[in-house]
């Protein structure tokens, strides 16, 4: 940075004043480098320095591992065509993004909708959509209620000669969407549903495509959408590259920058050196390599991840040991889920380079919902549900025993290379030697994830033990594909009448102080019934690294895949 | 020579047809479909009419040998199909793809052969020498070495020591020649050290075979220079094993790239197949497959006719 102050002294310094000016220059850069680039404790943000305000233009140099499935986003329910789709497609409704809204926020804010109306029952949603909402060229038109009726037809395959999208499944609460005027969308659910709106924002499930879509230009040749950014050039393997739509109906401020460039880097090691070099405006890092991050970009920014995927731990449902419940108990007391962090993480590493560290232990719901998740060495959970995840083996020990004893079982993970990462393996590695300690002798089997993990031992075929990540756009999610959904093999076998009622009950509850409080009330029951084990994957820190001139990214933030339309626009460039 | 060359083209057809059956079957008969790969874990919530609705779309309903019939019809006609996960045309996914790998490939081999020959020839005449010692060590480290771990050191390296990385986007050679030879050359060299390690070791031994023959004596006792003993005598007749093995080394212009495509961020072909193969991407996988299959047949038929360049008395009738 250069500067000039005509009031400064001319001539050149002696030795003594350069010396003594170069060792206060590096003091206070020492000094704001480590003020700078601290996590703060809590918040899990740190601050860039206050600016003049919003600079419109610049090109923002992204990332992806890899390229989206296909460009038409109902192929795919993955996360890369999820966040790939977010960019040029609006949804209905998009999770709310600023500088005070909390982290792992539900709160959602109208996208094309404009208003929202809710029936007392909670079975009719009456939304009302922006007049302003603008197709991409070479339609240029504006959205109507026809094209959300249409695009959700193309979502279920009720379009002549559609199939149903893989998400589907996710809107099966859904009886009938009707347009009632050219601007009104009226949806008709079978069963009250509490967090539908946020189904509707969830960038895996419902994207407002035109009505000319399949018939005017294929969809997975071209993107025609009306979301922030419109696609450019799509160079598989390459880049795709996105200029900001001028019409936004959110605009026309925003977006800030002119062009998004998503470069396509597979490997972490590439991706993070490219961060380093200065090429790439983000990288999420891993927590071992964070203190390289910010010795070497000074005044990076840093974004602690909330702890949002979820991992269980199932039990074969072709095995009649695990009914008992002692046994179930004794899987989850042998853990010590703090090491387990410490391991997988670098929590340990984290800490001792001064870093602020949360070991946070999810329970049947992330704790990245913290409005809902209930905090296990908290006061608010029940004592005698929390000791189900304490570390305590001599307890699991004796459990064992009086259960009848030892025995061999196996532990059924995805492979290495599977896309679930290192934390995944180390703690697959972990398991099996904490289990074998409390006199479950397990065999790891290291499955291929996809010939073998996902076409077999996700559907329930396995012995003895598996775990999967899932991951879910809200808390009530997780309690209906775990407890509600029979024809799900691994939990159907429970056959528990009186807890699915109690899942039932919530999924009624359109009262959102009530629907709070049974979601984490149910925490407690879930813990004792332990069904399956909650596993600490997905709790650890992860931190996502921003470059200094990247304004307003640590300040808006969502979690899943809407962020390239619920925070990317917000973003500006101060080089 | 004509016949023969006749006979080898026309069992060219019969080969690849025969290679993408096999490929077809094997990859169908693989656990987990197109749709299973789609679905990820999600696949245990699917009710069944979304499943088949979706077997209906990707033509999985239809037999194995009804699909490849299909396949091969479309092939007749100059089409290579339609991606299953994209929907993109896989002639033109290819088309972008292709100039990438071949690229590496060839700048791989190159590098190979730059080190392999002159490290060889001097193992064989030094032999039992320090230069011997240290030309095999080096064969059995480059053998020994990994290259995704070269390339990773590369990167991360490079950047600790030289503040280098490579560009972040690939331009194409004739777009940008500096930027594109700037992303190949460290990957085309793990590469090619990789590959070097066998044609190293391959040459000190034929090398070292022709040295006591006795044509070579009678080169020496004429008077020659050792220099031309070696270069002219010696090593044309020792290429014979190595041309073949580097003819066999040729498949790496399509699939021996996958690791160093994806560390360098390189949109070559390597990494497609192996994302095709993971996906069930039927199509993709025996496009890829029949490509390759004729890049082999043909660098093997070439290899076969380079045999009679270098060896007078090879003929074909």
């Amino acid at each position: 940075m250069n500067s000039s102050d005509p009031g400064a002294p001319t001539g050149l310094p002696s030795r003594r004043q350069f010396l003594r000016g170069a060792l206060a220059l590096g003091l206070a850069a020492a000094g704001l480098a480590a003020a700078g680039c601290r996590v703060e404790p809590g918040a899990g943000r740190t601050q860039t320095p206050p600016s003049a305000g919003p600079r419109r233009g610049g090109t923002f140099s992204g990332l992806a591992a890899a390229d989206p499935p296909s460009l038409d986003p109902y192929v795919s329910g993955s996360q890369g065509q999820a966040e790939f789709s977010a960019y040029s497609y609006s949804r209905l409704f998009m999770l709310k993004a600023g500088p005070n809204v909390a982290r792992g926020s539900l709160e959602v804010v109208p996208d094309a909708a404009e208003s929202v109306q809710v029936s007392p029952d909670g079975l009719t949603y009456t939304v009302r959509l922006r007049k302003n909402v603008a197709f991409h060229p070479p339609l240029d038109r504006a959205m109507t209620a026809e094209d959300v009726v249409f695009s959700w037809n193309r979502l279920t395959g009720r379009l002549p000669g559609s199939t149903p999208s893989v998400r589907a499944e996710d809107i099966q609460m859904v009886e009938a969407v009707a347009a009632a005027d050219q601007y009104t969308v009226v949806f008709r659910l079978k069963n009250p549903y509490p967090f539908f709106l946020q189904k509707l924002a969830d960038p895996k499930v419902f994207f407002i495509m035109p009505k000319e879509t399949g018939t005017a230009f294929n969809p997975a040749e071209k993107v025609v959408g009306s979301g922030p950014w419109v696609l450019q050039e799509f160079v598989p393997g390459k880049l795709a590259r996105f200029k900001r739509h001028p019409n936004w109906h959110l605009g026309p401020e925003i977006p800030y920058m002119d062009e998004v460039v998503v470069n396509v880097v597979p490997e972490y090691a590439t991706q993070l050196s490219q961060f380093l070099g200065g090429n790439l405006e983000w990288v999420v890092v891993q927590g071992p390599d964070l203190k390289r991050v910010v010795d070497t970009v000074r005044g990076a920014q840093i974004y602690e991840r909330p702890p949002y995927p979820l991992s269980v731990l199932n039990f074969s449902p072709r095995e009649a040991r695990w009914e008992d419940q002692r046994l179930r108990w004794a899987v989850s007391m042998a853990l010590d889920r703090d090491a387990m962090l410490d391991a997988a993480y670098g929590l340990k590493e984290l800490e001792n380079q001064g870093f602020k560290v949360n070991r946070y232990w999810h329970t049947h719901i992330p704790a990245a919902f913290s409005e809902y998740w209930v905090d296990p060495k908290g006061p608010e959970m029940d004592p005698e549900a929390a000791r189900y995840l304490k570390y305590n083996p001599e307890e699991a020990r004796r459990l064992v025993q009086e259960a009848g004893g030892s025995f061999g079982t196996e532990l059924h993970f995805a492979a290495a290379n599977s896309r679930y990462g290192e934390p995944y393996r180390v703690m697959s590695e972990l398991i099996v030697q904490y289990l074998s300690r409390v006199g479950i002798n397990v065999r790891a089997t290291e499955e291929d994830y996809n010939s073998v993990f996902i076409p077999q031992t996700a559907r329930g075929e396995f012995n003895g033990l598996m775990w999967i990540p899932q991951t879910r756009v809200d808390p009530f999610a997780y309690l209906e594909t775990q407890y509600l959904i029979t024809t799900n093999k691994i939990y159907g076998r429970w056959n528990d009448a009186q807890l699915r009622d109690r899942v039932r009950q919530i999924q009624t509850m359109v009262d959102p102080d009530r629907l709070r409080r049974e979601i984490r009330g149910i925490q407690n029951e879930l813990l004792k019934k332990m069904y399956v084990v909650p596993m600490p994957y997905g709790a650890g820190l992860t931190f996502t690294a921003y470059q200094p001139w990247v304004r307003n990214a640590v300040e808006y933030q969502t979690f899943g895949q809407g962020w390239p339309s619920e925070c990317l626009p917000y973003y500006w460039l101060d080089r | 020579m004509t016949r023969y060359l006749l006979t080898r083209v026309g069992l060219v057809v019969p080969t690849l047809l025969g290679v993408t059956l096999v490929v077809t079957v094997a990859v169908r008969l693989l656990p987990g479909d197109v749709i299973d790969q789609i679905l990820g874990p999600d696949a245990v919530y699917v009710n069944p009419e979304t499943r088949a609705a979706l077997e209906r779309r990707f033509a999985l309903d239809r037999s194995i040998f009804e699909q490849y019939a299909n396949w091969v019809i479309d092939l007749a006609r100059g089409d290579l199909g339609r991606s299953l996960i994209s929907g993109r045309p896989i002639a033109s996914e290819l088309a972008g793809r292709i100039p990438a790998t071949v690229q590496l490939g060839t700048m791989g081999l190159a590098f190979a052969l730059a080190i392999a020959l002159p490290v060889g020839i001097l193992s064989a005449v030094y032999r039992d020498r320090p230069v011997d010692y240290l030309g095999r060590s080096l064969a059995i480290l480059l053998l020994a070495t990994p290259s995704f771990w070269l390339g990773l050191l590369a990167i991360t390296y490079g950047f600790i020591l030289f503040r280098w990385t490579p560009p972040l986007r690939y331009h194409e050679l004739w777009e940008n020649p500096g930027a594109n030879l700037n992303t190949m050359w460290i990957p085309a060299l793990i590469l090619g050290a990789h590959v070097s390690g066998r044609l190293m070791r391959l040459t000190r031994t034929t090398v070292l075979e022709v040295l006591g023959e006795d044509y070579v004596r009678t080169a020496r006792a004429k008077g020659l220079r050792e220099r031309a003993v070696i270069l002219g005598h010696a090593l044309p007749n020792a290429l014979i094993p190595v041309v073949t093995e580097f003819g066999l080394q040729v498949r790496l212009l399509i699939g021996g790239t996958v690791v160093l495509e994806r560390i360098f961020s390189i949109p070559g072909m390597g990494n497609y197949l192996l994302t095709s193969i993971q996906q069930r991407d039927y199509p993709v996988v025996q496009a890829i497959v029949l490509l390759t299959g004729v890049v082999v047949v043909l660098s093997n038929l070439v290899v076969d006719l380079l045999y009679s360049v270098l060896d007078p008395r090879v003929r074909y009738g």
